[in-house]
Protein backbone atom coordinates (compact mmCIF):
# COMPACT_ATOMS: atom_id res chain seq x y z
CA UNK A 1 0.00 0.00 0.00
CA UNK A 2 1.03 3.44 -0.75
CA UNK A 3 1.89 6.06 2.00
CA UNK A 4 1.71 8.46 0.16
CA UNK A 5 0.14 9.27 -3.36
CA UNK A 6 0.53 11.95 -5.64
CA UNK A 7 -1.75 11.91 -8.78
CA UNK A 8 -0.98 14.49 -11.59
CA UNK A 9 -0.33 16.92 -9.01
CA UNK A 10 -0.03 20.80 -10.59
CA UNK A 11 1.03 24.17 -9.10
CA UNK A 12 0.69 27.07 -10.96
CA UNK A 13 1.48 30.62 -9.48
CA UNK A 14 -0.15 33.58 -11.31
CA UNK A 15 1.94 36.63 -11.34
CA UNK A 16 1.12 39.85 -10.82
CA UNK A 17 1.78 41.54 -14.16
CA UNK A 18 0.44 38.61 -16.09
CA UNK A 19 1.88 35.03 -16.72
CA UNK A 20 2.64 32.26 -14.13
CA UNK A 21 5.33 29.86 -13.17
CA UNK A 22 4.47 26.14 -12.91
CA UNK A 23 6.01 24.94 -9.93
CA UNK A 24 5.35 21.26 -9.99
CA UNK A 25 3.89 19.89 -13.36
CA UNK A 26 2.20 16.58 -13.14
CA UNK A 27 3.73 15.14 -10.94
CA UNK A 28 2.67 11.29 -10.20
CA UNK A 29 4.55 9.85 -6.85
CA UNK A 30 4.05 6.95 -4.69
CA UNK A 31 5.76 6.23 -1.50
CA UNK A 32 5.40 3.16 -0.32
CA UNK A 33 4.72 1.62 3.48
CA UNK A 34 8.04 1.22 5.41
CA UNK A 35 11.18 3.04 5.32
CA UNK A 36 13.21 5.68 4.00
CA UNK A 37 11.97 7.33 0.84
CA UNK A 38 14.49 10.38 -0.61
CA UNK A 39 12.31 13.22 -2.52
CA UNK A 40 15.81 15.01 -4.47
CA UNK A 41 15.98 17.81 -6.88
CA UNK A 42 17.56 20.91 -7.37
CA UNK A 43 16.51 24.02 -6.31
CA UNK A 44 13.48 25.50 -7.84
CA UNK A 45 12.40 21.83 -8.86
CA UNK A 46 9.17 22.13 -6.68
CA UNK A 47 10.44 19.60 -3.70
CA UNK A 48 8.65 22.18 -0.94
CA UNK A 49 5.61 23.06 -3.20
CA UNK A 50 4.82 19.26 -3.42
CA UNK A 51 4.83 18.77 0.60
CA UNK A 52 3.39 21.74 1.08
CA UNK A 53 0.58 20.21 -1.34
CA UNK A 54 0.23 17.45 1.13
CA UNK A 55 -0.14 19.28 4.15
CA UNK A 56 -3.03 21.10 2.98
CA UNK A 57 -0.61 24.31 2.86
CA UNK A 58 -1.47 24.84 -0.69
CA UNK A 59 -3.87 24.24 -3.14
CA UNK A 60 -3.20 22.71 -6.16
CA UNK A 61 -4.20 24.24 -9.30
CA UNK A 62 -5.12 20.35 -10.00
CA UNK A 63 -3.98 16.40 -9.46
CA UNK A 64 -4.69 14.59 -6.34
CA UNK A 65 -2.21 14.20 -3.10
CA UNK A 66 -3.26 11.26 -0.67
CA UNK A 67 -1.53 10.47 2.69
CA UNK A 68 -2.19 7.10 4.12
CA UNK A 69 -5.43 6.79 1.64
CA UNK A 70 -7.11 9.93 2.59
CA UNK A 71 -7.55 13.12 -0.07
CA UNK A 72 -5.36 15.34 1.56
CA UNK A 73 -7.24 18.44 0.09
CA UNK A 74 -10.42 16.78 1.57
CA UNK A 75 -9.64 15.37 4.76
CA UNK A 76 -6.48 16.07 5.62
CA UNK A 77 -7.79 16.26 9.63
CA UNK A 78 -8.44 12.37 9.94
CA UNK A 79 -4.92 11.44 9.03
CA UNK A 80 -3.14 14.64 10.24
CA UNK A 81 -2.49 13.08 13.93
CA UNK A 82 -0.42 10.17 11.93
CA UNK A 83 1.55 12.73 9.92
CA UNK A 84 4.75 14.36 11.57
CA UNK A 85 6.43 17.33 9.34
CA UNK A 86 8.62 19.95 8.90
CA UNK A 87 8.09 22.11 6.09
CA UNK A 88 11.21 23.91 4.94
CA UNK A 89 13.35 25.86 8.18
CA UNK A 90 11.87 24.44 11.32
CA UNK A 91 9.11 27.52 12.51
CA UNK A 92 8.86 28.00 16.13
CA UNK A 93 8.41 31.13 18.52
CA UNK A 94 12.05 31.91 19.32
CA UNK A 95 11.06 34.18 22.29
CA UNK A 96 9.78 30.65 23.92
CA UNK A 97 12.07 28.09 25.20
CA UNK A 98 12.25 24.64 23.36
CA UNK A 99 10.47 22.61 25.89
CA UNK A 100 7.42 25.37 26.02
CA UNK A 101 7.48 25.21 21.74
CA UNK A 102 6.83 21.75 22.05
CA UNK A 103 4.55 22.07 25.14
CA UNK A 104 2.06 24.55 23.12
CA UNK A 105 2.08 22.26 20.00
CA UNK A 106 1.40 19.00 22.40
CA UNK A 107 -0.92 20.60 24.35
CA UNK A 108 -3.02 20.52 20.97
CA UNK A 109 -3.66 16.59 20.99
CA UNK A 110 -3.63 16.34 24.81
CA UNK A 111 0.26 15.18 24.52
CA UNK A 112 2.22 14.82 28.20
CA UNK A 113 4.89 16.72 29.11
CA UNK A 114 6.64 13.63 30.11
CA UNK A 115 6.47 12.85 26.10
CA UNK A 116 8.03 16.24 25.02
CA UNK A 117 10.69 15.48 27.70
CA UNK A 118 10.95 12.57 25.73
CA UNK A 119 11.44 13.45 22.75
CA UNK A 120 13.96 16.45 23.73
CA UNK A 121 16.24 13.94 25.13
CA UNK A 122 15.66 11.38 21.70
CA UNK A 123 16.96 14.47 20.24
CA UNK A 124 19.48 15.65 21.96
CA UNK A 125 17.90 18.70 23.71
CA UNK A 126 17.40 17.72 27.35
CA UNK A 127 19.78 20.26 28.08
CA UNK A 128 19.05 22.92 26.40
CA UNK A 129 15.25 22.62 26.23
CA UNK A 130 14.77 25.51 29.05
CA UNK A 131 16.49 27.78 26.62
CA UNK A 132 15.10 30.59 24.38
CA UNK A 133 15.14 29.00 20.91
CA UNK A 134 16.11 32.24 19.72
CA UNK A 135 19.54 31.21 21.73
CA UNK A 136 19.63 27.88 19.24
CA UNK A 137 21.73 27.09 16.08
CA UNK A 138 21.12 26.28 13.10
CA UNK A 139 21.47 22.30 13.82
CA UNK A 140 19.78 22.67 17.02
CA UNK A 141 16.68 24.72 15.58
CA UNK A 142 16.37 21.57 13.25
CA UNK A 143 16.83 18.90 16.13
CA UNK A 144 13.57 20.95 17.47
CA UNK A 145 12.04 20.66 14.52
CA UNK A 146 12.90 16.97 14.23
CA UNK A 147 11.30 16.24 18.21
CA UNK A 148 8.36 18.50 17.05
CA UNK A 149 7.70 16.33 14.22
CA UNK A 150 8.46 13.41 16.52
CA UNK A 151 6.07 14.62 19.24
CA UNK A 152 2.97 13.08 17.54
CA UNK A 153 4.93 9.42 17.57
CA UNK A 154 3.74 9.68 13.99
CA UNK A 155 3.59 6.41 11.69
CA UNK A 156 4.35 9.09 8.30
CA UNK A 157 7.26 11.46 8.91
CA UNK A 158 7.66 14.37 6.01
CA UNK A 159 10.97 16.45 6.33
CA UNK A 160 12.46 18.77 3.87
CA UNK A 161 16.20 19.33 3.94
CA UNK A 162 16.24 17.49 8.37
CA UNK A 163 20.16 17.75 8.03
CA UNK A 164 20.09 21.24 7.05
CA UNK A 165 22.57 23.92 9.51
CA UNK A 166 23.54 20.16 11.57
CA UNK A 167 27.66 19.12 12.05
CA UNK A 168 28.22 16.00 11.02
CA UNK A 169 28.20 14.53 14.32
CA UNK A 170 24.73 15.47 14.45
CA UNK A 171 24.34 14.61 10.75
CA UNK A 172 25.22 11.32 11.93
CA UNK A 173 22.95 10.57 15.12
CA UNK A 174 19.84 12.28 12.73
CA UNK A 175 20.70 10.00 10.01
CA UNK A 176 20.08 7.24 12.34
CA UNK A 177 17.59 8.07 14.30
CA UNK A 178 15.54 8.11 11.12
CA UNK A 179 17.01 5.22 9.41
CA UNK A 180 15.76 3.63 13.23
CA UNK A 181 12.21 4.83 12.19
CA UNK A 182 11.98 3.43 9.08
CA UNK A 183 13.55 0.12 10.10
CA UNK A 184 10.57 0.20 12.96
CA UNK A 185 7.83 0.01 9.85
CA UNK A 186 7.31 4.13 9.74
CA UNK A 187 7.84 5.94 6.70
CA UNK A 188 10.08 8.64 6.16
CA UNK A 189 9.67 11.03 3.48
CA UNK A 190 12.84 13.17 3.48
CA UNK A 191 13.73 15.99 0.76
CA UNK A 192 17.10 16.52 0.56
CA UNK A 193 20.21 17.95 -1.61
CA UNK A 194 22.59 16.36 0.33
CA UNK A 195 23.17 13.55 -2.09
CA UNK A 196 25.60 11.08 0.18
CA UNK A 197 22.92 11.36 2.86
CA UNK A 198 20.47 9.95 0.67
CA UNK A 199 22.55 7.41 -0.17
CA UNK A 200 23.19 6.32 3.29
CA UNK A 201 19.88 6.78 4.66
CA UNK A 202 17.33 6.26 2.13
CA UNK A 203 15.51 2.75 0.57
CA UNK A 204 14.30 4.02 -2.66
CA UNK A 205 14.44 7.63 -3.58
CA UNK A 206 12.50 10.07 -6.34
CA UNK A 207 14.21 12.63 -8.06
CA UNK A 208 12.34 15.65 -9.24
CA UNK A 209 13.14 18.58 -12.01
CA UNK A 210 11.46 21.02 -12.99
CA UNK A 211 7.87 19.72 -11.22
CA UNK A 212 8.32 16.49 -13.15
CA UNK A 213 8.93 13.27 -11.55
CA UNK A 214 12.14 11.92 -13.13
CA UNK A 215 13.14 8.52 -11.74
CA UNK A 216 12.01 7.22 -9.26
CA UNK A 217 12.81 3.50 -6.95
CA UNK A 218 14.84 1.83 -5.14
CA UNK A 219 18.65 3.79 -4.99
CA UNK A 220 20.35 0.69 -5.84
CA UNK A 221 17.98 0.25 -9.35
CA UNK A 222 18.25 3.71 -9.98
CA UNK A 223 22.53 4.01 -9.88
CA UNK A 224 22.32 0.26 -11.12
CA UNK A 225 20.16 1.97 -14.38
CA UNK A 226 22.19 4.70 -15.03
CA UNK A 227 25.25 2.77 -15.00
CA UNK A 228 26.99 2.39 -18.18
CA UNK A 229 29.15 -0.22 -17.66
CA UNK A 230 32.63 -0.77 -17.39
CA UNK A 231 35.93 -0.61 -14.68
CA UNK A 232 38.52 1.88 -13.01
CA UNK A 233 41.53 0.70 -13.48
CA UNK A 234 45.11 1.91 -12.14
CA UNK A 235 48.01 1.01 -13.20
CA UNK A 236 51.40 2.76 -12.61
CA UNK A 237 52.11 4.40 -16.18
CA UNK A 238 47.94 5.45 -16.86
CA UNK A 239 48.85 6.95 -20.66
CA UNK A 240 51.19 3.65 -21.62
CA UNK A 241 47.86 1.63 -20.08
CA UNK A 242 45.64 3.26 -21.84
CA UNK A 243 47.89 3.06 -24.96
CA UNK A 244 47.63 -0.53 -24.43
CA UNK A 245 43.72 -0.94 -23.49
CA UNK A 246 43.10 1.21 -26.45
CA UNK A 247 45.37 -0.94 -28.99
CA UNK A 248 43.72 -4.07 -27.67
CA UNK A 249 40.20 -2.08 -29.02
CA UNK A 250 38.64 -1.23 -25.94
CA UNK A 251 37.12 2.38 -25.25
CA UNK A 252 38.67 4.31 -22.29
CA UNK A 253 39.65 7.63 -20.98
CA UNK A 254 41.93 9.15 -17.70
CA UNK A 255 40.23 10.54 -15.68
CA UNK A 256 40.69 11.40 -11.83
CA UNK A 257 44.04 9.53 -11.69
CA UNK A 258 42.92 6.32 -13.48
CA UNK A 259 41.43 5.02 -16.59
CA UNK A 260 37.78 4.82 -17.25
CA UNK A 261 36.84 1.55 -19.25
CA UNK A 262 33.79 1.07 -20.63
CA UNK A 263 33.69 -2.83 -21.66
CA UNK A 264 30.75 -5.52 -20.73
CA UNK A 265 31.04 -6.61 -16.80
CA UNK A 266 31.83 -10.27 -18.19
CA UNK A 267 35.04 -9.17 -19.79
CA UNK A 268 37.33 -7.97 -17.01
CA UNK A 269 39.72 -10.76 -17.59
CA UNK A 270 40.54 -9.29 -20.43
CA UNK A 271 41.62 -6.08 -18.88
CA UNK A 272 44.35 -8.00 -16.79
CA UNK A 273 45.69 -10.62 -19.86
CA UNK A 274 45.96 -7.42 -22.06
CA UNK A 275 47.80 -5.33 -19.44
CA UNK A 276 50.22 -8.93 -18.15
CA UNK A 277 51.14 -9.16 -21.53
CA UNK A 278 52.62 -5.43 -21.90
CA UNK A 279 54.34 -6.49 -18.48
CA UNK A 280 51.57 -3.01 -16.87
CA UNK A 281 50.73 -5.03 -13.79
CA UNK A 282 47.25 -3.21 -12.05
CA UNK A 283 47.33 -1.86 -8.60
CA UNK A 284 43.45 -1.08 -8.58
CA UNK A 285 40.49 -2.79 -10.43
CA UNK A 286 36.59 -2.48 -10.03
CA UNK A 287 33.70 -1.91 -11.40
CA UNK A 288 32.56 1.49 -12.86
CA UNK A 289 29.29 2.48 -10.57
CA UNK A 290 27.47 5.80 -11.49
CA UNK A 291 26.97 7.69 -7.56
CA UNK A 292 23.96 9.30 -6.76
CA UNK A 293 25.73 12.45 -7.51
CA UNK A 294 26.21 12.14 -11.16
CA UNK A 295 23.06 10.47 -11.90
CA UNK A 296 21.17 13.05 -10.15
CA UNK A 297 23.19 16.27 -12.00
CA UNK A 298 22.52 14.24 -15.20
CA UNK A 299 18.72 13.67 -14.73
CA UNK A 300 18.37 16.93 -13.77
CA UNK A 301 20.45 18.97 -16.13
CA UNK A 302 18.62 21.58 -18.15
CA UNK A 303 17.79 20.10 -21.51
CA UNK A 304 19.40 23.06 -23.52
CA UNK A 305 22.61 22.46 -21.15
CA UNK A 306 22.26 18.88 -21.77
CA UNK A 307 22.50 18.97 -25.22
CA UNK A 308 25.53 21.36 -25.14
CA UNK A 309 27.48 18.88 -23.41
CA UNK A 310 26.50 15.72 -24.88
CA UNK A 311 30.31 14.83 -25.42
CA UNK A 312 30.51 14.64 -21.36
CA UNK A 313 30.79 11.09 -19.88
CA UNK A 314 28.07 10.19 -17.83
CA UNK A 315 29.22 8.10 -15.25
CA UNK A 316 32.21 8.59 -12.76
CA UNK A 317 34.43 7.07 -10.86
CA UNK A 318 32.44 7.09 -7.02
CA UNK A 319 35.76 7.59 -5.82
CA UNK A 320 37.22 10.51 -7.56
CA UNK A 321 35.50 12.70 -4.43
CA UNK A 322 33.88 15.18 -7.32
CA UNK A 323 33.41 15.83 -10.88
CA UNK A 324 36.51 15.41 -13.46
CA UNK B 1 -11.33 23.24 20.09
CA UNK B 2 -11.21 23.65 23.33
CA UNK B 3 -7.12 22.37 23.49
CA UNK B 4 -6.85 25.17 20.80
CA UNK B 5 -8.58 27.59 22.34
CA UNK B 6 -6.25 26.76 25.73
CA UNK B 7 -3.04 26.83 23.86
CA UNK B 8 -3.72 30.51 22.24
CA UNK B 9 -4.57 31.57 25.52
CA UNK B 10 -1.32 30.38 27.00
CA UNK B 11 0.47 31.53 23.97
CA UNK B 12 -1.14 35.13 24.37
CA UNK B 13 -0.07 35.54 28.20
CA UNK B 14 3.26 33.75 27.01
CA UNK B 15 4.31 36.40 24.57
CA UNK B 16 7.15 38.98 25.55
CA UNK B 17 5.41 42.11 24.25
CA UNK B 18 2.27 41.24 26.57
CA UNK B 19 4.37 40.95 29.61
CA UNK B 20 6.40 44.82 28.63
CA UNK B 21 3.28 46.38 28.11
CA UNK B 22 1.51 44.94 31.66
CA UNK B 23 4.42 46.22 33.05
CA UNK B 24 4.56 49.59 31.38
CA UNK B 25 1.25 49.58 31.95
CA UNK B 26 1.72 48.77 36.19
CA UNK B 27 4.43 51.58 36.29
CA UNK B 28 2.26 53.70 34.44
CA UNK B 29 -0.78 53.39 36.71
CA UNK B 30 2.02 53.46 40.09
CA UNK B 31 3.18 56.89 38.65
CA UNK B 32 0.02 58.11 37.91
CA UNK B 33 -1.65 57.14 41.33
CA UNK B 34 1.56 58.91 43.09
CA UNK B 35 1.91 62.36 41.08
CA UNK B 36 -1.88 62.52 42.05
CA UNK B 37 -1.81 61.65 45.77
CA UNK B 38 1.02 64.11 46.00
CA UNK B 39 -0.91 66.71 44.34
CA UNK B 40 -4.11 66.28 46.32
CA UNK B 41 -2.08 66.70 48.91
CA UNK B 42 -1.10 70.65 47.90
CA UNK B 43 -4.31 71.63 46.29
CA UNK B 44 -4.28 75.41 44.95
CA UNK B 45 -7.77 77.12 45.51
CA UNK B 46 -8.86 79.25 42.98
CA UNK B 47 -11.12 82.15 43.42
CA UNK B 48 -13.43 83.46 40.66
CA UNK B 49 -15.55 86.67 41.27
CA UNK B 50 -18.97 86.31 39.38
CA UNK B 51 -22.32 88.90 39.93
CA UNK B 52 -22.99 86.25 42.69
CA UNK B 53 -20.23 86.72 44.45
CA UNK B 54 -16.77 85.17 44.52
CA UNK B 55 -16.47 81.70 44.15
CA UNK B 56 -13.71 79.52 45.63
CA UNK B 57 -12.47 75.73 44.12
CA UNK B 58 -9.91 73.79 45.17
CA UNK B 59 -7.91 72.32 42.18
CA UNK B 60 -6.28 69.11 41.92
CA UNK B 61 -8.19 67.76 44.55
CA UNK B 62 -8.83 64.24 43.27
CA UNK B 63 -12.69 63.29 44.24
CA UNK B 64 -14.30 59.40 43.51
CA UNK B 65 -16.86 60.63 41.62
CA UNK B 66 -14.18 61.91 38.92
CA UNK B 67 -12.92 58.22 38.93
CA UNK B 68 -15.71 57.17 36.23
CA UNK B 69 -14.26 59.93 33.42
CA UNK B 70 -10.67 58.72 34.30
CA UNK B 71 -12.42 55.06 33.04
CA UNK B 72 -13.76 56.20 30.22
CA UNK B 73 -10.08 58.15 28.95
CA UNK B 74 -8.24 55.31 29.75
CA UNK B 75 -10.51 52.90 28.18
CA UNK B 76 -10.04 54.59 24.41
CA UNK B 77 -6.32 53.90 25.11
CA UNK B 78 -6.83 50.58 26.01
CA UNK B 79 -8.73 50.33 22.69
CA UNK B 80 -5.87 51.33 20.65
CA UNK B 81 -3.53 48.74 22.18
CA UNK B 82 -5.67 46.39 21.66
CA UNK B 83 -5.67 46.13 18.24
CA UNK B 84 -1.99 46.56 18.17
CA UNK B 85 -1.48 43.62 20.63
CA UNK B 86 -3.74 41.58 18.60
CA UNK B 87 -2.49 41.98 15.82
CA UNK B 88 0.99 41.50 16.79
CA UNK B 89 -0.20 37.97 18.18
CA UNK B 90 -0.97 36.84 15.01
CA UNK B 91 1.49 39.07 12.45
CA UNK B 92 4.71 37.53 14.77
CA UNK B 93 2.68 33.84 13.42
CA UNK B 94 3.27 34.81 10.05
CA UNK B 95 6.62 36.33 10.36
CA UNK B 96 8.22 33.72 12.03
CA UNK B 97 6.48 31.23 10.09
CA UNK B 98 4.94 29.20 13.25
CA UNK B 99 1.63 29.72 11.34
CA UNK B 100 2.71 26.66 8.91
CA UNK B 101 3.72 24.46 12.03
CA UNK B 102 -0.03 25.01 13.67
CA UNK B 103 -1.49 24.49 10.31
CA UNK B 104 0.71 20.84 10.16
CA UNK B 105 -1.36 20.05 13.82
CA UNK B 106 -4.50 21.65 13.13
CA UNK B 107 -5.13 22.09 9.57
CA UNK B 108 -9.04 23.26 9.90
CA UNK B 109 -8.32 27.43 9.24
CA UNK B 110 -11.46 27.95 10.26
CA UNK B 111 -11.34 26.74 13.91
CA UNK B 112 -7.47 28.03 13.62
CA UNK B 113 -8.63 31.76 13.53
CA UNK B 114 -12.08 31.28 15.73
CA UNK B 115 -9.49 30.00 18.65
CA UNK B 116 -7.43 33.20 18.04
CA UNK B 117 -10.23 35.47 17.50
CA UNK B 118 -11.57 34.40 20.36
CA UNK B 119 -8.17 34.03 22.62
CA UNK B 120 -7.43 37.51 21.61
CA UNK B 121 -10.82 38.78 22.71
CA UNK B 122 -11.02 37.00 25.78
CA UNK B 123 -7.48 38.07 26.65
CA UNK B 124 -8.02 41.83 25.71
CA UNK B 125 -11.31 41.77 27.70
CA UNK B 126 -9.38 40.46 30.97
CA UNK B 127 -6.78 42.46 30.43
CA UNK B 128 -8.16 45.41 30.09
CA UNK B 129 -10.90 44.95 33.22
CA UNK B 130 -7.65 44.18 35.40
CA UNK B 131 -5.89 47.39 34.25
CA UNK B 132 -9.17 49.14 35.21
CA UNK B 133 -9.37 47.98 37.76
CA UNK B 134 -5.73 48.23 39.61
CA UNK B 135 -5.91 52.19 38.17
CA UNK B 136 -9.13 52.40 40.12
CA UNK B 137 -7.39 51.50 42.69
CA UNK B 138 -4.67 53.66 42.51
CA UNK B 139 -6.23 56.27 42.72
CA UNK B 140 -8.33 55.61 45.49
CA UNK B 141 -5.95 56.87 48.54
CA UNK B 142 -5.95 60.09 47.00
CA UNK B 143 -9.39 60.42 47.20
CA UNK B 144 -9.68 58.96 50.57
CA UNK B 145 -6.66 60.73 52.04
CA UNK B 146 -6.88 64.30 50.19
CA UNK B 147 -9.95 64.34 48.16
CA UNK B 148 -13.60 63.51 48.82
CA UNK B 149 -15.71 60.46 48.54
CA UNK B 150 -18.60 62.39 47.61
CA UNK B 151 -21.57 61.02 45.70
CA UNK B 152 -19.82 57.96 45.42
CA UNK B 153 -22.84 55.90 46.56
CA UNK B 154 -24.27 52.57 44.73
CA UNK B 155 -25.55 53.99 41.45
CA UNK B 156 -22.20 55.87 40.76
CA UNK B 157 -20.35 52.41 42.05
CA UNK B 158 -22.98 50.45 39.79
CA UNK B 159 -22.11 53.16 36.79
CA UNK B 160 -18.31 53.36 36.70
CA UNK B 161 -18.58 48.96 36.75
CA UNK B 162 -20.60 49.61 33.67
CA UNK B 163 -18.02 51.81 31.86
CA UNK B 164 -15.43 49.38 32.73
CA UNK B 165 -17.11 46.62 31.56
CA UNK B 166 -18.16 48.50 28.63
CA UNK B 167 -14.46 49.88 28.23
CA UNK B 168 -13.46 46.08 28.29
CA UNK B 169 -16.01 45.17 25.69
CA UNK B 170 -14.83 47.22 23.09
CA UNK B 171 -11.23 46.22 23.90
CA UNK B 172 -12.12 43.08 23.17
CA UNK B 173 -14.39 44.14 19.78
CA UNK B 174 -10.77 46.20 19.18
CA UNK B 175 -8.62 42.96 19.52
CA UNK B 176 -10.82 41.24 16.83
CA UNK B 177 -9.75 44.18 14.16
CA UNK B 178 -6.37 43.90 14.97
CA UNK B 179 -6.49 40.56 14.81
CA UNK B 180 -8.08 40.68 11.67
CA UNK B 181 -5.64 43.44 10.11
CA UNK B 182 -2.59 41.45 11.37
CA UNK B 183 -4.03 38.55 9.16
CA UNK B 184 -5.08 40.75 6.40
CA UNK B 185 -0.90 41.76 6.43
CA UNK B 186 0.52 38.50 7.45
CA UNK B 187 2.54 40.89 8.97
CA UNK B 188 3.03 43.29 12.26
CA UNK B 189 4.80 46.04 11.22
CA UNK B 190 2.18 46.52 8.43
CA UNK B 191 -0.84 45.83 10.66
CA UNK B 192 0.40 48.67 13.08
CA UNK B 193 1.08 51.13 10.47
CA UNK B 194 -2.23 50.54 8.43
CA UNK B 195 -4.15 50.66 12.52
CA UNK B 196 -2.32 54.21 13.21
CA UNK B 197 -2.63 55.47 9.69
CA UNK B 198 -6.49 54.95 9.72
CA UNK B 199 -7.30 55.74 13.19
CA UNK B 200 -4.79 59.29 13.85
CA UNK B 201 -4.64 60.09 10.43
CA UNK B 202 -7.68 59.15 8.19
CA UNK B 203 -10.08 59.59 11.18
CA UNK B 204 -8.58 62.80 11.65
CA UNK B 205 -9.09 64.05 7.98
CA UNK B 206 -12.86 62.98 7.64
CA UNK B 207 -13.37 64.51 10.92
CA UNK B 208 -11.76 68.12 9.43
CA UNK B 209 -13.41 67.52 5.76
CA UNK B 210 -16.48 65.65 6.57
CA UNK B 211 -17.67 66.20 9.90
CA UNK B 212 -20.84 64.78 8.73
CA UNK B 213 -19.05 61.33 8.55
CA UNK B 214 -18.08 61.66 12.04
CA UNK B 215 -21.27 59.09 12.90
CA UNK B 216 -19.54 56.01 10.58
CA UNK B 217 -16.17 56.63 12.11
CA UNK B 218 -14.54 53.12 14.28
CA UNK B 219 -12.59 55.95 17.17
CA UNK B 220 -15.73 57.50 17.10
CA UNK B 221 -18.26 55.14 17.85
CA UNK B 222 -16.04 53.52 20.36
CA UNK B 223 -15.67 56.25 22.44
CA UNK B 224 -19.76 56.89 22.39
CA UNK B 225 -20.07 53.41 23.86
CA UNK B 226 -17.46 53.37 26.43
CA UNK B 227 -18.63 57.45 27.61
CA UNK B 228 -22.04 55.77 27.05
CA UNK B 229 -24.09 58.74 25.42
CA UNK B 230 -24.44 60.89 22.42
CA UNK B 231 -22.31 63.74 21.66
CA UNK B 232 -22.94 66.88 20.22
CA UNK B 233 -20.07 68.56 18.04
CA UNK B 234 -20.24 71.94 16.20
CA UNK B 235 -19.16 71.77 12.43
CA UNK B 236 -17.76 74.62 10.53
CA UNK B 237 -20.83 76.07 9.71
CA UNK B 238 -22.53 76.56 13.10
CA UNK B 239 -24.85 73.41 12.70
CA UNK B 240 -24.26 70.68 15.46
CA UNK B 241 -23.55 67.47 15.06
CA UNK B 242 -25.47 64.86 17.34
CA UNK B 243 -23.84 61.45 16.58
CA UNK B 244 -25.13 57.74 16.98
CA UNK B 245 -25.90 57.10 20.53
CA UNK B 246 -24.41 54.48 22.58
CA UNK B 247 -26.23 51.32 21.51
CA UNK B 248 -25.71 52.07 17.97
CA UNK B 249 -22.29 53.07 17.99
CA UNK B 250 -22.17 50.03 19.47
CA UNK B 251 -23.46 48.57 16.14
CA UNK B 252 -21.22 50.30 14.52
CA UNK B 253 -17.80 49.38 15.71
CA UNK B 254 -19.62 45.53 15.47
CA UNK B 255 -19.97 46.20 12.20
CA UNK B 256 -16.23 46.86 11.89
CA UNK B 257 -15.24 44.59 13.19
CA UNK B 258 -17.58 41.89 11.65
CA UNK B 259 -16.62 42.43 8.20
CA UNK B 260 -12.79 42.77 8.22
CA UNK B 261 -13.37 39.29 10.18
CA UNK B 262 -14.98 38.16 7.60
CA UNK B 263 -12.36 39.49 4.89
CA UNK B 264 -9.69 37.81 7.29
CA UNK B 265 -11.43 34.45 7.69
CA UNK B 266 -12.17 34.24 3.78
CA UNK B 267 -8.82 34.98 2.61
CA UNK B 268 -7.07 33.00 5.55
CA UNK B 269 -9.53 29.79 4.41
CA UNK B 270 -8.52 30.42 0.92
CA UNK B 271 -4.67 31.71 0.37
CA UNK B 272 -1.70 29.56 0.16
CA UNK B 273 0.23 29.28 3.16
CA UNK B 274 3.94 29.74 1.72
Amino acid sequence: MAVIEIEGLKKEYRRLRGGSTVAVNGLDLAVPEGGVFGFLGPNGAGKTTTVRCLLGLIQPTSGVTRLLGVDTQKDLKSVIDRVGSIVETPSLFPGFSGRKNLELLGALQGISRTRVAETLDRVGLGDRGNHRVKTYSLGMKQRLGIAAALLKDPEVLILDEPANGLDPAGIKEIRELLRGLGRDGRTVFVSSHILSEVRQMCDQVAILARGRLIVSGAVEDVLHERSAGGFVVKVPDLHRGLEVLQGAGMEGTIKNGAISVKLAADRSPSITEVLAREGIYLSELRPLEADLETVFLELTRDPAAQGASAQEPDVQDPGSGGRG
Amino acid sequence: MIALLRTELRRCWSRRSVHLFGALALAGIILAGVLVFINSAHPMHVCQATQTGTHCRSQNVFNLVDLKQVVRGASISLIVLGIALAASFIGAEWGTGTMTTLLTWEPRRARVYTAKFVAAAIFAFVSAILVLIVLSLALLPSALAHGSTAGADAPWALATAYSILRGAFICALGAGIGLAIGSLARNTTAAVLVTFFYLFVLENLVRGLKPHWMGWLFGDNATIFVIGHKVVAAAADGNPIVTHGPISALLAVCAYTVILTAAAVLLFLRRDVT
